[in-house]
């Protein structure tokens, strides 16, 4: 089957994601870095930001590593990947929406958001889910549908 | 009417295969209306009863009776009987029927959300009250064990020569009892059905069109070679839905969509949306003709089954019941001597009026008339209302092709002709137009000429066009003759753009637990919102998208659908992120777009200089 035309920009996007959160990983690493306290887990005080950090710090990088990988299984058109792919953008869209509406997005929210919005829309366009032989089999009847 | 049309009509007669569970056969309607009672409904008013039960006679339903707009004529077959008689009858008559997995089990939750308003739109309309089909039954039972009869009311319909002969079957019901007895979409006393067999002029038969509720045009209609009708030798079988006595051409359980009154305006918007998701963003899962095909009729809809399994009774040649024909009076014989003068003199209702606005609880009119007292479009144009209108046939193809090629010739030499003179004309406009350049007293005259000579121009480009499809055209029709000629025929279905199939097996078998959970879904989605509303008030919100989305998950789970599921759901994030980010940044997004348009032009404009 010929690739479509929207495989490249999706590959881009998905690689190019999984940088971002790969960054957002490191410079959270580099702020801990500076302020080592937070590590610790302080209860006089630093309990709760400590434990705030630790969790985004942790979901940038699997975020960022899952997308790597899904990235290689786009690449090399296997089925999972799409699904995959979904599952991944529906969780990063989850907790952007849940940041924005309990007002705490930062900009590093709208960027997950915006791209990971891209993403959906492009596996979801017809041509991208038959490459990815993602689409329904239509059912059919006696005499044909 | 002649003899010739009745031995006509028993030749092709058809054979209607029942569903087991069927209480109402096709009767005569002398006998059903010598139980009724006449009623008339003036608007405003209470109804009035004209002529009450054993006092009314065939020649009395046909009298004039004058009345002020808006006013129903309706018959009364029987008084419903109270709850407790009702359920008496029925444990003496138990039902042979047997309900496969329930309607609900087999659409989404959405659908049966919908399901719970229309049932709520049934208190608010006017319905047929509950115990008027086992009254019915009774009735009708009473009539057959005194003289057992199957009839149908026959008509040949002749067109004008070198047209179809129309040979119309209609079937007479007591009662619908679609809604009560089998979980349909309505309940009506009596019940009027057709089929149509179209025959050639040699008699051969070509076509034959089976009503199904309110559908008209091409897909109601089946070529005579067609695999999915069925005959015996040259009589049709139909089977016939349980309660709602549609016909259908195969045996088994089809699907229904029932839009929610009121509810086009919603639906029309939904298409267009839908339209330019799908074809214009080319987002989704299946092609256009795919989802064309799977289009439900509206956005809310309900779903209802019609079981046309054809396990029961067998009545036609050859089955365990005979037809007793009768014949309807031709088109324009008005004579109030015919034994069915009812047919042309009758416009009232044939059962109860049951005030129901959308009409799908008010009982028919007979087989000339709406509802509205307008005559039946299958009455009145049998070919129109199964789209054969348009349909030329066999005997006359070849004449057809042959007048058709020298019609085009004709329009080809007309238009040739004219093409030279408008050429001729545009021209000496041209030449003109060239001699008025240097001269500056036609500064006033010169755009005029113009303009003149650009719709000459156009003119002509049309006619060239129309000369061009004509040639194609020609081609066509001379391909096609000789296609003919050589005993080529179009497919048998290429007619048909919808056909209506039984549901599969698969859906037919969902598991127990799949019917349950649909059965006991709606109302544990109701009690849980409640309980949220009574514990956390302030998270009604929250608390109602985490119920639904946990119900979808579990009937996806039943159904197998996860992935489809989790498709939509995070389309559906998508769709809201969308709406956030063009709401926080409307002006970012809209000067972004500007210098995206500037780059594009200039981009555009260096490779133009550079090429």
């Amino acid at each position: 089957m010929k690739r479509h035309r929207a495989r490249l920009p999706l590959l881009l996007l998905v690689f190019g994601q999984g940088a971002m959160f790969l960054t957002y990983f490191a410079l959270y690493l580099f702020n801990v870095g500076m302020r080592p306290e937070l590590m610790m887990l302080d209860p006089r005080g630093h309990l709760q930001a400590g434990l705030s950090l630790w969790f985004f710090t942790g979901t940038w990088l699997v975020l960022g590593a899952a997308s790597v990988i899904i990235g290689v299984g786009l690449r090399r058109m296997r089925p999972w990947a799409w699904t995959a792919a979904l599952i991944l953008e529906g969780a990063i869209l989850i907790l952007a929406l849940e940041a924005y509406f309990n007002r705490h997005a930062d900009p590093s929210f709208y960027a997950a958001m915006a791209v990971a919005m891209v993403i959906v829309l492009a596996l979801n366009q017809r041509e991208v889910q038959i490459l990815y032989r993602a689409h329904y089999t239509p059912l059919e009847g006696p005499f044909g549908r | 009417m002649t003899m010739d049309d009745l031995e006509l009509l028993r030749r092709f007669e058809p054979i209607i295969h029942f569903t087991r569970g069927e209480h109402f056969f096709p009767m005569d309607a002398d006998r059903y209306v010598g139980e009724s009672s006449l009623w008339e409904a003036r608007p405003e008013q209470p109804p009035v009863c004209l002529v009450p039960e054993t006092k009314l006679t065939l020649a009395k339903l046909v009298e004039p009776r004058p009345a002020p707009h808006g006013t129903v004529h309706y018959l009364r077959f029987v008084e419903s009987l109270t709850p407790l008689e009702a359920a008496r009858f029925l444990a003496k008559h138990r039902r042979a029927f047997r309900r496969s997995r329930g309607r609900l089990a087999r659409v989404g939750l959405a659908s049966r959300i919908i399901d719970a308003l229309f049932s709520i739109t049934l208190i608010l309309r006017g319905r047929v009250p509950g115990g008027t089909a086992a009254a019915a039954a009774d009735v009708y039972q009473r009539l057959q064990a005194k003289a057992e009869q199957y009839v149908y009311y026959g008509r040949a319909v002749r067109s004008g020569p070198g047209s179809f002969i129309g040979l119309q079957y209609w079937f007479f019901y007591p009662m619908n009892d679609w809604r009560s007895g089998f979980y349909g979409v309505n309940d009506h006393e009596a019940d009027w059905e057709h089929v149509t067999v179209y025959l050639a002029e040699d008699l051969t038969p070509q076509w034959v069109a089976y009503a199904s509720h309110d559908f008209t045009g091409d897909d109601l209609r089946r070529r005579w070679d067609d695999p999915e009708l069925q005959r015996v030798s040259d009589h049709p079988i139909i089977f016939a839905g349980a309660g709602s006595h549609a016909s259908y051409f195969s045996p088994g359980e089809y699907m229904h969509e029932v839009a929610l009154p009121f509810s086009g305006p919603l639906t029309r918007i939904f298409r267009v949306a839908e339209k330019f998701w799908r074809d214009t963003l080319r987002q989704g899962g299946l092609s256009n003709e795919e989802a064309d095909h799977d289009r439900s009729s509206g956005v809310l809809v309900v779903p209802f089954v019609d079981y046309a399994r054809g396990d029961g009774l067998i009545i036609g040649p050859g089955g365990a019941k005979q037809w007793q024909p009768r014949l309807l009076p031709e088109a324009h014989d008005n004579s109030l001597d015919h034994p069915q003068a009812w047919a042309h003199h009758y416009r009232g209702l044939w059962g109860l009026y049951a005030r129901d606005p959308i009409a799908g609880e008010n009982a028919p009119a007979g087989p000339k008339y709406n509802r509205d007292g307008s005559v039946r479009r299958s009455w009145i144009d049998p070919l129109g209302w199964a789209g054969l209108d348009k349909v030329t046939p066999p005997g006359g193809v070849a004449a057809a092709i042959a007048g058709g090629a020298s019609a085009i010739e004709q329009r080809l030499a007309v238009a040739q002709t004219e093409i030279a003179d408008k050429t001729t004309q545009l021209r000496a406009l041209g030449l003109e137009s060239e001699a008025m350049i240097d001269a500056p007293h036609f500064k006033a005259h010169h755009p005029e000429h113009l303009k003149k000579i650009a719709g000459l121009s156009e003119a002509i480009q049309q006619l060239h066009k129309q000369v061009a499809v004509d040639h194609a055209l020609l081609e066509a029709l001379t391909a096609y003759r000789e296609r003919l000629a050589q005993g080529e025929r179009l497919p048998a279905r290429s007619h048909i753009k919808l056909a209506h199939h039984p549901t599969t097996e698969e859906t037919e078998q969902l598991g127990r637990l799949a019917e349950a959970w649909a059965a006991l879904s709606i109302g544990l989605l109701i009690l849980g919102f409640i309980a949220v509303m009574l514990i956390a008030p302030r998270f009604w919100a929250n608390g109602l998208v985490s119920l639904v989305a946990a119900i979808s998950f579990l009937e996806a789970l039943f159904r197998r659908e996860a992935k489809e599921l989790i498709q939509r759901a995070v389309v559906g994030l998508s769709l809201v992120a969308l709406v956030v980010l063009v709401y926080e940044f409307a002006l970012p997004l809209l000067v972004a777009g500007i210098i995206a348009l500037g780059v594009f032009i200039i981009v555009d404009n260096l490779r133009e200089l550079a090429g």
